[in-house]
């Protein structure tokens, strides 16, 4: 008899047929005021506008918040939010946390033990003690 | 059997009068046990303990002794528990107008009562909160307005750089150290009447200007000056602080010290030459001139007589007792100034200046005489025509000056010091004056030379070296300059910028952009960088076209698509406003007929402010009847829009 194939559904995959970013937004929060936030006036004055033209689709907001210390928050499409503190950091640290948040989607910061992390199932099957090296008594 | 528990006290603490009167060395104001302790009851019947000299508040001092000294001359009504309130004739009843006392009304020209405008009911409406309201008086505005008032009326009379340490400052620093500290000198007589006269404090503590100078033309002239003023000393081989002069580097300058042109010489310092008939010395005698202080001038005769008859019998006094000034002027208790423990200093008496000793004076400077007879026979005996050998010369006398200098600090007496400084400046001045003619004569052959040689060809030579490419190497040049300009404009330059600074030029690059203010908040800097770019794409278009490198600037920010700037804060009702939040609770407070109580809480800034404008309205400002009418029929429209949307909402839900 023929073998029938399974009937499987295309998987959808960010990134296969289209890309859709997952950061919706990212706002900047700074001080006149902090020696905390001259890493983030600087980020501001110097790197924003490159950053913001590089990443049209992402919504940019910049607002002062005195006396506190400087602060990014990202917005997510599955509607979390995450927010870092970059006191003390200065130009590029910041620009490296604000490609950071954007760069991810807004699942909540899982630990990764495994080596790999995949959708398919393995190849070779997942073991199981009927089947492979022959014990001997 | 102890009925009464004991921490319900109903005596306060001992009041010892000597505790409070006698003066002391630290005077904590923080420190004092609580006026009323916690352990006395409430019905207790003892007053503050401070009752006695309460040295908090100056005003309420005031006001008690005010109002003791009415009892006690019996000038007042019986006050407080003395009088029957319920009683109808008692003096706490009786109104200003029925005691026949004036009330204040506003009267014309002519005459007549200026009734209150009933327009202005209209407009001012009477507010419910504080939200929006121009705020002015208070003890602090009023303090800061009358010290810029008088520090202009200061600086026009007295011709001095204003001192902002204030009567309250130098009263607080004595305070705090019991001894008058901030006082210039002993004379304390002169102390008092220029603090009567003045208002401001006898003292030498000064810190310059009170305003910075903007104008760049002003800037342009003080540099100028400074310039002249500090090479002219360091060419005279005086100490080229100006401060250290009796006047305090303040004088007038001469009309002439413009003209003064300064030229970079080839070994890169900076050399003046002075328009036709002024000299180096004229100058320096200007510089150093102090006004003879005449009283007749500044107070007239009769004043200065009243001086005088106030002046003697205080001198016959023996023990002197100064009149009681700062705080202690209405203290009940005078504080003897002259007995005031001095914890500053371990001396018994006031330091005097080290006695200088006779002969040791006498031989070192026969000594200095003869070195300085000897250079100054030196410079004037060799024929010198080059410069190079003058400026050999001007090496030699100034290695001459040195070795005096090495003389001078051996013997170690400052009065020596000035002789031989007096002696130098001769020596130098004639050298000098000697020097500059022939320096002149020399440039007047050159520039013939040169005239000639143009007349034939037709190459126009431009000098390659300008006075802003003189070298400023020289630390102590360079900070005398600075010091002097500080002086003058009020300027400050930072050291950080200082040590970046290496010529004359850029000397003046800092000062010009220290006088320009820079924006304090990052949202002004992107707002002016954005107003500037949009000047120069207007202004040039092609400039910005032909950019082939796209360097994405602070100015572009706000006009990103993606990128929103706020100036201020982000606040809740922003997000609801953004998301369209607000429209819906408005329209559903209107359904209910509750809109009032929404608009109070977040009132329109602009409610008050006169039709088409922003402005808030200055107290008594006349507004037009035009003006008036538009924002009556304003509200009138308001009113109605708001009237017809409830109705309409009503009717909908009906």
């Amino acid at each position: 008899m023929p073998l029938s194939s399974l009937r499987t559904v295309a998987k959808p995959q960010n990134g296969v047929g289209a890309f859709i970013l997952q950061c919706k937004s990212l706002t900047f929060h700074y001080c006149d005021w902090a020696g905390s936030s001259r890493g983030m006036n600087a980020f501001i004055r110097s790197s924003l506008p490159s950053f913001a033209k590089r990443n049209p689709s992402i919504e940019i907001s910049v607002s002062p918040r005195p006396n506190q210390h400087p602060v990014i928050i990202a917005n997510y499409i599955n509607g979390r939010q995450k927010a870092i503190c970059v006191r003390n950091l200065t130009n590029e640290g910041v620009r490296e946390k604000a490609e950071l948040l954007r760069d991810n989607s807004g699942e909540k910061n899982k630990r990764v033990t495994k080596p790999v992390t995949s959708l398919n199932e393995s190849v070779r099957g997942i073991w199981s003690p009927l089947h492979g090296a022959r014990v001997r008594i | 059997m102890r009925r009464i528990a004991r921490p319900q006290r109903s005596i306060g603490n001992p009041i010892s009068s000597s505790n409070q009167l006698r003066p002391r060395a630290f005077p904590s104001r923080c420190l004092n046990a609580p006026a009323i302790p916690a352990s006395l009851a409430p019905f207790s019947t003892t007053s503050s303990p401070h009752f006695l000299h309460d040295r908090h508040d100056k005003k309420k001092h005031q006001a008690f002794v005010r109002r003791w000294q009415k009892r006690l001359l019996g000038d007042s009504e019986p006050i407080g528990a003395h009088v029957d309130p319920y009683d109808k004739t008692s003096p706490v009843r009786i109104s200003p107008d029925e005691y026949g006392e004036e009330e204040e009304v506003l009267v014309d020209e002519d005459g007549n009562e200026i009734s209150k405008d009933q327009s202005l009911e209209i407009l001012y409406k009477k507010a419910n909160s504080g939200f929006g309201l121009r705020v002015v008086g208070g003890k602090d505005m009023h303090s800061k307005l009358e010290e810029e008032r008088m520090a202009a009326e200061f600086e026009i009379l007295t011709m001095k750089t204003y001192t902002p340490l204030s009567l309250k400052m130098a009263d607080e620093i004595e305070d705090l150290t019991g001894t008058p500290y901030t006082l210039s000198d002993e004379n304390l007589m002169m102390a008092q009447t220029f603090q009567e006269v003045t208002g401001k404090p006898y003292t030498d503590f000064s810190f310059g200007r009170i305003s910075q100078i903007k104008d760049v033309t002003q800037i342009r002239k003080n540099f100028q000056q400074a310039l002249v003023e500090v090479y002219t000393l360091k060419e005279a081989g005086r100490d080229l602080d100006l401060t250290k002069l009796p006047n305090r580097g303040v004088y007038n300058p001469p009309h002439w010290i413009s003209d003064v042109q300064t030229y970079t010489s080839p070994t890169g310092d900076l050399v003046l030459s002075y328009p036709e008939g002024r000299t180096a010395e004229k100058l320096l005698e200007k510089m150093q001139d102090v006004p003879a202080w005449d009283p007749a001038q500044v107070w007239g005769q009769s004043e200065l007589v009243d001086e005088a008859e106030y002046n003697e019998p205080e001198q016959l006094e023996e023990p002197v007792q100064p009149e009681p000034t700062g705080p202690n002027k209405h203290a009940i208790a005078l504080v003897d100034e002259s007995k005031r423990f001095d914890f500053m200093s371990n001396l018994p008496t006031p330091r005097k200046k080290p006695q200088e000793t006779a002969p040791k004076v006498d031989g070192s400077q026969q000594k200095v005489e003869a070195v300085a007879a000897e250079t100054s026979s030196e410079a004037v005996s060799k024929p010198a025509v080059n410069l190079v050998e003058l400026e050999a010369k001007l090496q030699a006398s100034k290695a001459a000056i040195a070795k005096m200098r090495h003389i001078v600090i051996e013997s170690g007496a400052n009065s020596v010091g000035s002789r031989v400084a007096a002696i130098r400046q001769e020596v130098l001045e004639d050298a000098t004056k000697s020097i500059q003619a022939r320096i002149a004569a020399v440039r007047a052959t050159v520039r013939d030379g040169i005239t000639s040689l143009a007349s034939e060809s037709i190459t126009t030579i431009v000098p390659e070296a300008k006075w802003r490419h003189a070298s400023l190497a020289d630390p102590t040049i360079k900070f005398a300059l600075t010091k002097r300009l500080i002086q003058l404009t009020g300027i400050r330059i930072s050291d950080p910028h200082l040590n970046s600074v290496q010529t004359v030029g850029d000397l003046y690059g800092q000062l010009c952009s220290a006088s320009k203010p820079k924006p304090k908040k990052l949202y002004d800097t992107i707002r002016v960088e954005a107003e500037k770019k949009s000047v120069v794409t207007k202004t040039s278009p092609e400039l910005t076209a032909t950019r082939t490198k796209k360097k994405h600037s602070m100015g572009e920010l706000l006009s990103i698509p993606n990128v929103s700037i706020r100036a201020k804060r982000l606040k809740s009702y922003h997000k609801h406003r953004q998301i369209g939040l607000d429209k819906v609770i408005k329209f559903a407070l209107a359904e209910r007929n509750l809109e009032s109580q929404r608009r109070l809480k977040y009132p329109s800034k602009n409610a008050h402010s006169p039709h088409g404008s922003y402005k808030a309205l200055a107290f008594g400002e006349i507004i037009q009847p035009n003006v008036l009418r538009g924002i009556e029929r304003e509200r009138e429209s308001k009113e109605k829009a708001l009237v017809e949307r409830r109705d309409a909402y009503a009717a909908q839900n009906s």
